[in-house]
């Protein structure tokens, strides 16, 4: 087993919703954030692209901030993600900067004054210390919300599948540009679409085969707009329609008068 | 054990309408996010989800305050709701007697799911002069879908529930998956892609799915019109209208053909400065493959030539026949709780009202039920004093209305304004008497979808801070005090009565603690009618619901308020073309707008995990005009107009047409003084637009096609404090670590 | 939101499209890691001339050892723990509380440091009894000996494991070659003979002569070195690149320019070859001024490197790179 994300660019929209909800996931302090958005926009003459790429610890095969570790504060699950115990991180930013991609961050006093720094803590925040306790003068990342999978899986939830098993940034993408799954079984979402729309990782070069892989390609093209019956009889929603329903056929009717 | 609570309720930190899902411990909201039994998925945006830093904002308003300095000092004091609206009332009932209901003005600011308190509230009272942005946003269209077609409400059906998803899809001047909740959500939209065959962007800037759509076309911003009447033409000279619609359906053909003979693709080339092709691979598009859709954008609502572009754009849909087939734009048969807008129609706008209504001489499609806000602002400034008392919910419009400084002058000239708000604003400051406004997580009210075919409840989580109470609240409190008989004791009466036409559990009439609980009333799957006019849904015999029975391409009735009817080209007010002594010296063409997906309008700049994806109101360059004009990546520049300048940051975007200047709107800095109305003169670019040139139609000004020049700002020009943060200077980090 | 309210700290369209200078390891508490980082260099450098080099002058490689052995114990190692997030868990990098020293550079390199100065304070007792004891005898000699031997690998290791853990990063090209620890060794080396010649001042004893002429020589060599290693990154790719073109041209370019191919290397250059030449032992003024210009040039040498240490852009097509 092997978590993993498929990023799709041609959807990602560059709506900021993925940093919002890791933020709330997490209590996140002021001034981190753990996913981030990049933006690539080039004008090359002929052809223009604006893209966005989403991108946040890639749980590396082969984590260079793992290995960097002083103090093995940083290591890595059965499960493929790459953790960090914050009781033992002493501090020492080797990670941040060993870390390829920048997906780390230290957590400074400075990057931890209260949310409206001038007034008291918020609720949230005062709960937060309590629920999620942040760590100062230690470093952080993305965690693939292994809280939520392991509570998830306790339940016997299926990560990606099940909302409560599926990290909080991919749950709330609106054009559904994040897919979660295991890498490691060759029939999940994130494998199939790994090879149907030619995956890749960023800077592959590196040789620390990262978790988090990218697709791209052209919207439209598709080759059928009959909806399937599913979309049709609207059967996924068909009990939220009208309060009460006994009486639905005399509807159209109803509102034709 | 801690005590958690889930609520599931509906969030408008937008238009509205994301079901989520809160939960929390021991009584304090611990987690927000979408509810996945709900139409939206479970799905939610960064404004709803920050929602969480909205309820504890220190900066909310807790108390109903008086103005006790001038308007626009920031001086304050604290009184009792009682002393706030009986004053509020008393005022009222003092205009209504001394100079007649007209005279008092009931404002908001785009829909926020009280439209209809609004209206009802005016129309109880008497007066049709309600002040809505409506004119600049959804208005035009829905008028001129209900002078074509009969029926006001068409929307792109994203949803199969007719068998088949649109082929082809246009996204005209919208961005819609970050304008999410306008006419559509845009989860249904970006669903329908997977099955889309052509998606077209028409937009001279690159909107998110441009670079990967099959077409984007990049018009100069107001020459829209004629890139549709050059669709029309191609339509036309190609022979592929849909010939079982127009044949049957259809009045004026051979008219509108005659009009769109002039606009070849060469001329549609010239007039848009776009490729040639574009004009014809778009016409083709939308005509073979259908059915589909076009998703309009309040861009081209925001243009003097409105009235005229999203005509053409009506008939641009019943040409290919995409109306009413499944899968193109259809009007959506309403939930059983019926036309919520039916809370405020039933008190008719008489014609006293209608005549009384400031602009409604001139706008007549426009000023017959709100009236023109820039034709009000040029009377107070002729000091002819129409409106004495202001009533003010939401909305921001000394930011959102064309040319700041008038609006300005003219709202310091009102007798008596109150304002109702979440948060000292603008309007705020100019205001006698603010009220504070519960945020959506503090109440109980209906909601609204724009598509109509749904309902939605929001239920309260929290109490709100100090004594905040919900606008449905305050509303039938004024309501109560002025005319009685139209409002109801308690705001449970006021939501049992909306949704009365529902059906409850014992069969009787649908209650707000049921419906509250259920969150949803809505009609779709097979529930959803489609092909109306075939059937006697709208008419005997089946047609449209117009004088012709027929989807109208030419309008008599158009022609007999004055009007050309049929869809006709006019330049912008101020164009390279129109007004080509002008370009010279202001060379680039602005628009204004953009949504960020972060912002809503003025709204959220307080917010601090929203103000960090943007600090600064950004405006956008092409790299290469703006190596031109000398100016960088990062600069904050000064753009300047014929009516004046602001500063904004520089983003140079390769996505952007050359030539074209992008400038974010509606922003003002909550945390500049209320002198000078936070900061609304630094980068608002309303302070750039003209009030005088406005469409014949709608009255809707050119806010989204100017004339402006660009050039980088000194640093002894960037005096105010917000450019001026010492600790972090306003340069942007190099990196993350460098704050 | 209060004026004086942060506000900006994320950015969609700045962040590592561009490549950017790291800051954790030089700015704010970051220059923590950069004293210590010099402290480290001079430290050691001294340690390995005084003990190694100034046999012959049991004064001068007591003082001198014990200089640098104090260069360690009470700079180097405070600075670097007093960097730490956490410095009270400085142990949780110990074996057996982690066995992380099998990967991680930084782990090693506090293992290393603290077995030298176990080594090293047993060595300077042990040249604190030649240096002044009138008992010493062969037994003496010999186990001063042994423990140079240790304490001198140990100190080796100390010198050159901030090159390889910075070396290891490939996140940041400029540093990510073989080159650095040499580099940073060789300069640490030439340092501590320009110490030991300030310690053979004060102790009297006559160092000055060999020290001058094994520093012109390192000088060289060490100026070689950075010039290989420049023109090495140079080619090595573009975010490298451009790490040189900051050191050399960019706003750290003074500290290029001045601190470190003056200070650090011209001007000990040019008073030893002219002392060569003039066959004219340079004035005791001019010794200390060489001296002080060597430091300034260690100080330099490493700010510069760690000043410029810019991260690869996370996305190779991104427009400007
Ligand atoms: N130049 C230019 N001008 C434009 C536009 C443009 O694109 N360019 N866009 C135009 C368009 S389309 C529109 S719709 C307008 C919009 O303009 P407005 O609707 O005026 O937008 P905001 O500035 O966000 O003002 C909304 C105010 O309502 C408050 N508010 C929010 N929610 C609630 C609530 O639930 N209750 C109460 N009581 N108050 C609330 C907010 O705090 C804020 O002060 O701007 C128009 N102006
Ligand atoms: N997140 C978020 N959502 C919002 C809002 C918000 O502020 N934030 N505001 C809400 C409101 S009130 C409204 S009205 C809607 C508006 O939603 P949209 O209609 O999507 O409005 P904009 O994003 O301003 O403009 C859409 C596109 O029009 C393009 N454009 C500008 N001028 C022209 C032109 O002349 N011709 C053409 N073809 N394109 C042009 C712009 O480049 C932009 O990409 O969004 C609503 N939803
Ligand atoms: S939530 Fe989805 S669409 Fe939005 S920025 Fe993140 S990945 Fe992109
Ligand atoms: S992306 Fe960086 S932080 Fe994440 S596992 Fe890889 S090296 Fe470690
Ligand atoms: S900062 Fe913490 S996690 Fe990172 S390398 Fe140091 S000890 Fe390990
Ligand atoms: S997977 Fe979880 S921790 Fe990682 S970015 Fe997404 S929400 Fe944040
Ligand atoms: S799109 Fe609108 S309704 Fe949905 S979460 Fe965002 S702000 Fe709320
Ligand atoms: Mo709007």
């Amino acid at each position: 087993m092997r978590w993993g994300m498929v990023i799709d660019l041609a959807k990602c929209t560059r709506c900021h919703a993925c940093v919002a909800a890791c933020r709330i996931e997490h209590f996140l302090p002021l001034r981190v954030t753990w996913p981030r958005l990049i933006a690539l926009e080039t004008d090359n003459g002929y052809d223009v692209d604006v893209s966005t790429y989403p991108v946040r610890c890639n749980q590396c095969k082969d984590a260079p901030c793992v290995d960097a570790c002083p103090t093995q504060a940083s290591y890595k699950r059965e499960d493929g993600i790459v953790a960090i115990d914050h009781d033992k991180c002493f501090g020492c930013r080797y990670c941040v900067i060993a870390c390829p991609y920048q997906n780390r961050t230290y957590l400074s006093r400075k990057r931890n004054p209260n949310y409206f720094p001038e007034h008291a803590q918020t609720r949230f925040e005062k709960m937060g210390k309590k629920l999620y306790p942040h760590q100062v003068g230690t470093t952080e990342k993305c965690n693939f919300c292994h809280e939520r999978i392991d509570a998830g899986r306790e339940k016997d939830l299926k990560p990606g599948i099940d909302r409560d098993a599926t990290p909080a940034c991919v749950n709330t993408c609106q054009p559904r540009a994040l897919t979660f799954g295991d890498l490691d079984d060759p029939n999940s979402n994130v494998s199939k679409l790994i090879r149907e729309k030619s995956g890749f990782v960023l800077h592959s070069e590196y040789g620390t085969e990262p978790s988090v892989y990218y697709i791209d390609y052209k919207l439209g093209g598709n080759p059928s707009n009959k909806a399937p019956v599913e979309a049709q009889t609207g059967s996924h929603i068909q009990h939220l329609s009208t309060v009460y329903a006994p009486s639905k056929p005399k509807l159209a009717k109803k509102n034709a008068d | 054990m801690a005590n958690r609570e889930v609520v599931y309720s509906t969030c408008k930190s937008c238009h509205g309408g994301c079901g989520v899902k809160v939960t929390k411990e021991d009584g304090v909201v611990v987690h927000i996010e979408g509810n996945p039994d709900s139409l939206t998925g479970g799905t939610m945006c960064s404004k709803g989800l920050s929602s969480i830093q909205h309820i504890d904002n220190p900066y909310r308003l807790k108390y109903p305050m008086k103005q006790v300095g001038k308007k626009g000092e920031g001086k304050w004091e604290r009184i009792s709701w009682d002393e706030a609206l009986d004053t509020i009332a008393d005022k009222m009932k003092a205009a209504i007697k001394d100079y007649g209901p007209h005279t008092i003005a009931i404002s908001q600011g785009t829909g926020r799911g009280y439209n209809r308190y609004t209206m009802r509230l005016a129309r109880s009272l008497g007066t049709g002069n309600a002040i809505t942005p409506g004119y600049v946003c959804h208005s035009p269209r829905l008028g001129l879908y209900a002078l074509v077609t009969g029926y006001g409400r068409l929307y792109c059906d994203y949803h199969g529930w007719g068998g088949e998803f649109p082929k082809t899809q246009i996204m005209w001047a919208k961005q819609l998956e970050i304008s999410s909740a306008d006419s559509e959500m845009c989860y249904w939209y970006m669903r329908s892609l997977d099955y889309v065959k052509n998606l077209i962007i028409i937009d001279p800037r690159a909107s998110a799915y441009a670079t990967r759509a099959n077409l984007w076309i990049q018009p100069r911003p107001g020459t829209d019109c004629a890139l549709a009447l050059g669709m029309m033409n191609v339509i036309y000279e190609e022979e592929l209208w849909d010939k079982e619609f127009v044949d049957n359906w259809t009045f004026g053909f051979e008219e509108l053909r005659e009009r769109v003979k002039d606009f070849t693709p060469e001329k549609v080339s010239d007039i848009c400065w776009i490729p040639k092709e574009h004009v014809i691979e778009a016409a083709r598009m939308w005509a073979i493959d259908t059915p589909g859709t076009i998703q309009v954008g309040s861009s081209l609502e925001r243009q003097a030539n409105c009235g005229h572009t999203l005509r053409a754009i009506t008939c641009l849909m019943g040409l290919a026949g995409n109306i009413e087939r499944p899968g193109s734009m259809v009007s959506w048969v309403l939930p059983d709780t019926g036309l919520i807008e039916d809370f405020n129609l039933e008190l008719p706008i008489t014609d006293e009202m209608k005549s009384k209504i400031i602009g409604g001489d001139r706008f007549k499609m426009g000023a017959t039920r709100t009236c023109n806000p820039d034709t009000m602002v040029k009377r107070l400034l002729a000091g002819d004093a129409p409106i004495k008392v202001w009533f003010s919910v939401g909305g921001q419009q000394i930011v959102h209305m064309a040319n700041t400084k008038e609006v300005v002058a003219a709202i310091e000239r009102v007798e008596f304004m109150s304002h109702t708000d979440l948060f000292m604003g603008p309007m705020a400051e100019a205001a006698d008497i603010v009220l504070p406004a519960a945020h959506w997580l503090e109440l109980d009210d209906v909601y609204d979808m724009h598509p109509r075919f749904m309902i939605e409840a929001h239920n309260k989580v929290i109490e709100p801070p100090g004594e905040a109470m919900s606008d449905a609240w305050i509303f039938n409190e004024i309501g109560k005090r002025v005319v009685p008989d139209k409002w109801w004791d308690t705001v449970e009466d006021m939501l049992d009565y909306q949704i009365r036409r529902g059906e409850g559990p014992d069969g009787g009439p649908l209650k707000w603690k049921d419906f509250s609980e259920k969150l949803v009333s809505g009609c779709w799957g097979p529930d959803q009618v489609y092909y109306k006019y075939k059937t006697d849904f709208w008419r005997e015999g089946g047609g449209f619901p117009t004088p012709s029975g027929k989807f109208e391409f030419k309008s008599n009735h158009l022609e007999s308020l004055g009007y050309d009817p049929l869809p006709v080209y006019a330049e912008p007010g101020e164009s390279p073309v129109s007004t080509p002594d002008l370009f010279k010296e202001y060379p680039l063409v602005m628009s204004s707008g953009y949504r960020q997906p972060f912002y809503f309008l003025g709204q959220y700049r307080n917010i601090p995990w929203l103000r960090s994806f943007m600090e600064f109101p950004t405006c956008q360059l092409h790299p290469e005009t703006a190596k031109l004009y000398g100016v960088e990546d990062g600069d904050i520049v000064w753009i300047e107009g014929p009516r004046g300048r602001i500063r904004q940051k520089l983003r140079t975007f390769p996505g952007i047409k050359r030539g074209v200047l992008m400038a974010t709107a509606n922003c003002f800095y909550p945390e500049e003084p209320a002198k000078g109305y936070h900061g609304v003169f630094i980068s608002n670019p309303n302070v750039l637009t003209s009030n005088d040139h406005l469409d014949p139609m709608y009255g809707s000004p050119d806010l989204t096609c100017l004339l402006c020049k660009v050039y980088k700002a000194k640093d002894e020009e960037l005096k105010e404090e917000v450019f001026r943060n010492e600790e972090y200077g306003f340069v942007p980090p190099h990196s993350q670590e460098d704050m | 939101m209060n004026a004086r309210t942060p506000r900006q700290w994320m950015v969609t369209h700045e962040w590592m499209i561009k490549p950017m200078a790291q800051v954790e390891w030089i700015e704010g508490k970051g220059l923590l890691v950069w004293l210590a980082e010099v402290f480290s260099a001079l430290g050691t450098g001294l340690y390995l001339v005084a003990i190694f080099f100034s046999q012959s002058h049991p004064l001068a490689a007591f003082w001198g050892g014990l200089l640098g052995w104090i260069g360690i114990a009470v700079f180097k190692l405070p600075l670097h723990l007093a960097y730490l997030g956490k410095p009270w868990r400085f142990w949780r990098s110990f074996p057996p509380f982690s066995n992380a020293w099998k990967t991680s550079w930084f782990a090693r390199g506090i293992v290393f440091t603290m077995i030298f100065l176990g080594f090293g304070v047993v060595q300077l007792v042990l040249q604190g009894i030649i240096a002044y004891g009138a008992t010493a005898g062969a037994g003496v000699d010999a186990a001063n000996w042994i423990f140079m031997i240790l304490a001198g690998v140990f100190c080796v290791l100390t010198a050159v494991y901030c090159g390889f853990a910075m070396s290891y990063c490939k996140s940041v090209p400029f540093w990510n070659t073989g080159l650095l620890p040499f580099v940073f060794l060789i300069m640490g080396v030439a340092d501590g003979l320009a110490l030991i010649m300030g310690v053979g001042m004060v102790t009297g004893q006559e160092l000055i002569g060999t020290a001058e002429s094994v520093t012109r020589i390192l000088l060289i060599v060490n100026a070689l070195l950075i010039i290989t290693y420049l023109i090495n990154a140079n080619y090595q790719s573009t975010t490298a690149e451009l790490s040189v073109k900051e050191l050399v041209r960019g706003h750290v370019a003074w500290v290029f320019w001045l601190g470190i191919v003056l200070l650090g290397i011209l001007v000990p250059l040019v008073i030893s070859v002219v002392s060569y030449f003039t066959e004219q032992e340079a004035s005791t003024g001019l010794l200390i001024f060489a001296i002080c210009c060597h430091t300034v040039g260690a100080f330099s040498l490493k700010y510069g490197v760690l000043k410029v240490g810019i991260y690869r852009p996370i996305l190779p097509k991104a427009h400007a790179y």
